[in-house]
């Protein structure tokens, strides 16, 4: 499989269960081994420089298991101070991103305490606050209300107009219709379509290119 | 339905040994029988100590015709050690096991629900109280060679379970109706405080084993005339242990009985608790100010959050801490006769100088291995692993602040107790710089054992936290491995003691242990992190 993004792209990332998204996904953020191929982020190999790699992305789970045991506040200033974001600007990113996701009140409470929606908003915040420069999600939108995951597509747009890449995967093709520059379909592991979304597409949706794909490739 | 319960109860126990925690792969054949060689081990080494207690027992009191209440004595200690064994295990169990709601979404009776988590703590239940309770057993068919009451152990055995799982039930439950009603941190505090008053209690009584065992022997017949009367179902349980079949049907009765009791009490509530939420009182974020940390100190920050969110972590994990400061107070205001106590086991050592910075070292590298914080700290990054491993920090950083933390809780109270120990047996000062220096090293290499135990055991997929604080078999490793640690030590002095004055020896074990754990910190600096990295 080689896929390419380059800055200023929303790269949609489609398959069906067990495909093998999430495997790739943790392989590129350098939480997963590989004995075969290379990935490079900003010309750096995760293999090679795993540290350098993490410090220019952000990665969001498909599932927000956050520490159960901090507040969303305590939380958010962990990551900060993880990747050595200024006092000034994570009180500016996390106020902004926090107001954007509507959680602001809720910063104080445990992270155990929250739903999953909120869980998934505070992971996202906890992204965005290093202002990385890639970010790769799996299945962002799940859990949102429609109003946060309208946000998200903004942010996304957002990032990717100031230079920023995003990397996601995602079962709602209609989301991955309206909003990547570029689409890779897997199965198995294997990739059977990459492009951008026109290319991808024709003149059909991208639903139905998706479900031929999946059956001339059974 | 039932069986159906039961099955998946018991597949939840027993699946450490067949199932890898890191991957959920399933384990190969050997390692499934090292981990069932290990747990037995431990076991055995448990079982050992109460053979001794027993070994010491058995004989005055047979021979003053109180056969009973010899067993009554282990029946309690039984009961008590049921107790302590599960009642955690009770209260996450039964209440706040994740799989509740999926579980009584269903067609599920509560009650049914209830009876099969019930069933996995009796056996956890059964194997403490076995380990205390079939020693006295063993040892007592050893003195007076009765058969029957060889053959009276496992049912006794299992009766008395029945009472610590009906008592361990009542306090889980209080300790379920507490959280319901006590919300945050202050739940912890409760549970803490009341928990090491109950410890305290029990330590108390235990240090005053010698004083009652003096007037056990002297007033017999009257304690047990009182016990009869006080706590008469173990009367029956004493006699049952001795043989008697009517006794056994009695006392059988009676733990059945009251287990139905509490049953019925807290199947009322269990519901209520199971699915009451607690969130604490909701407060609303104002902003402030914030500061910059560094990478160390947050990472150092988020274990020390960790720690003190987890009544079951801190007390299962730093109960050292507290231990070793109550040591230091204890031999502090007891100066005197500890003074003399230790004397006297001086004078059992090879001869030599004093020795009495030996004897001194060693309680403290023995109370230090209560404290094995690090042992579960890999494991309990559970399914939020990939927060750590997904930034841009070093597996070496995150090992190292878990480490650190280990220190940071485990090293000042263990330099306390041991200033306490120099101030009262006054060594010359090269002894007080070694057993400092002792004391320290003893516990960083508890530190990075437990922690390396752990990289080779972790066990990510836990649905209770209590599962990898209480059950794992690296805090195992940890707990007896610091035991094996101070017993091999002290074995080598016995040999060596002729040879070697105690200053020297010493001054050897300290840095044999420093080596010791550098050469394992080595190796989690070099393999460990690559285990972290892709867990």
């Amino acid at each position: 499989m080689t896929l390419h993004i380059n800055p200023g792209e929303i790269y949609g990332f489609i398959g069906h269960n067990g495909a093998g998204k999430t495997t790739a996904i943790k392989s590129c953020c350098g939480i997963l081994p590989f004995d075969q191929g290379e990935i490079f982020i900003k010309g750096m190999s995760v293999k090679e420089n795993p540290l350098e790699c993490k410090k220019v992305l952000a990665y969001i789970p498909d599932n927000p298991d956050l520490y159960e045991f901090m507040t969303g506040i305590q939380y958010l200033n962990f990551i900060a101070d993880i990747f050595a974001v200024e006092a000034d600007r994570r009180q500016t990113l996390i106020g902004k991103y926090a107001d954007i996701f509507e959680i602001t009140d809720d910063l104080a409470q445990p992270v155990g305490a929250y739903s999953h929606g909120m869980k998934q908003k505070l992971a996202i915040i906890s992204a965005l606050i290093h202002e990385p420069e890639l970010i790769i999600m799996d299945e962002p939108f799940v859990g949102l209300d429609p109003k946060a995951s309208h946000r998200l597509k903004e942010i996304m747009r957002n990032i990717c107009r100031e230079g920023g890449a995003i990397f996601f995967s995602t079962h709602v093709l209609e989301v991955a219709e309206k909003l990547c520059d570029k689409v890779a379909i897997i199965k198995k592991g294997k990739l059977i379509k990459e492009g951008t979304m026109e290319e991808v597409r024709g003149d059909v949706s991208l639903e139905e290119v998706f479900l031929e794909l999946e059956d001339s490739h059974a | 339905m039932l069986k159906t319960l039961l099955k998946k109860q018991m597949m939840e126990l027993g699946a450490f040994l067949y199932q890898s925690g890191k991957e959920g792969k399933r384990r190969s054949k050997t390692s499934t029988v090292m981990y069932a060689l290990l747990m037995v081990y431990s076991i055995v080494m448990v079982g050992w100590i109460f053979w001794l207690a027993a070994d010491a027992l058995c004989e005055p009191l047979v021979s003053a015709d109180l056969g009973w209440l010899y067993f009554a004595m282990f029946g309690i200690s039984g009961t008590v050690v049921g107790v302590i064994g599960s009642i955690f295990t009770t209260y996450s169990g039964l209440y706040r096991a994740k799989d509740n709601e999926l579980l009584l979404a269903m067609p599920v009776p509560p009650s049914k629900l209830l009876f099969s988590r019930m069933t996995v703590i009796y056996l956890m239940s059964l194997i403490f109280t076995a380990v205390t309770t079939l020693p006295a057993a063993m040892v007592y068919f050893r003195t007076t060679g009765s058969a029957a009451s060889l053959a009276a152990g496992l049912p006794v055995a299992a009766m008395i379970a029945l009472i610590a799982l009906s008592l361990s039930c009542i306090l889980g439950w209080l300790i379920g109706l507490v959280s319901v009603r006590i919300k945050g941190r202050g739940k912890n505090a409760i549970i803490i405080i009341l928990t090491l008053a109950f410890l305290g209690g029990y330590y108390y009584g235990y240090s005053k084993i010698s004083t009652y065992l003096q007037l056990l022997i002297a007033g017999g017949q009257q304690i047990a005339g009182t016990i009869k009367k006080v706590l008469y179902p173990m009367y029956q349980m004493g006699k049952a242990s001795e043989g008697s079949f009517l006794s056994l049907l009695i006392f059988a009765l009676m733990s059945a009985g009251f287990f139905a009791i509490i049953y019925t009490l807290v199947s009322r509530s269990f519901m209520k608790i199971a699915l009451t939420k607690t969130a604490p009182p909701k407060s609303r974020y104002k902003g402030k100010n914030m500061k910059k940390a560094s990478v160390m100190k947050a990472l150092l920050r988020k274990e020390s959050m960790r720690f003190t969110g987890s009544s079951v972590y801190m007390l299962n994990c730093g109960l050292g801490t507290v231990m070793l400061i109550v040591t230091g107070a204890a031999v502090v205001i007891k100066s005197e006769s500890l003074l003399a106590l230790a004397q006297l086991a001086e004078g059992m050592l090879p001869a030599g100088t004093s020795a009495l910075p030996l004897i001194g070292a060693a309680v403290v590298g023995f109370i230090a291995s209560m404290n094995d914080i690090s042992a579960p700290s890999v494991s309990l990054e559970g399914s939020s692993i990939w927060v750590v491993q997904s930034a841009p920090v070093s597996s070496w950083q995150i090992l190292k602040s878990k480490i650190l933390f280990h220190c940071i809780v485990s090293v000042p109270p263990a330099l306390i107790c041991s200033a306490c120990i120099i101030s009262v047996i006054k060594p010359v000062a090269a002894d007080g710089i070694l057993m400092m220096l002792f004391s320290a090293a003893v516990v960083f290499l508890y530190a990075v054992m437990g922690l390396a135990a752990n990289l080779k055991m972790p066990n990510l997929k836990w649905s209770n936290e209590t599962v990898v604080i209480k059950q794992s078999f690296s805090v195992l490793i940890s707990l007896f491995g610091g035991w094996a640690v101070i017993i091999v030590l002290s074995v080598i002095y016995f040999v060596l003691g002729n040879i070697v004055r105690p200053v020297v020896y010493l001054a050897c074990a300290t840095a044999a242990i420093f080596a010791a754990a550098a050469g394992i910190t080595l190796w989690i600096r070099k393999k460990g992190t690559e285990i972290f990295r892709f867990l």
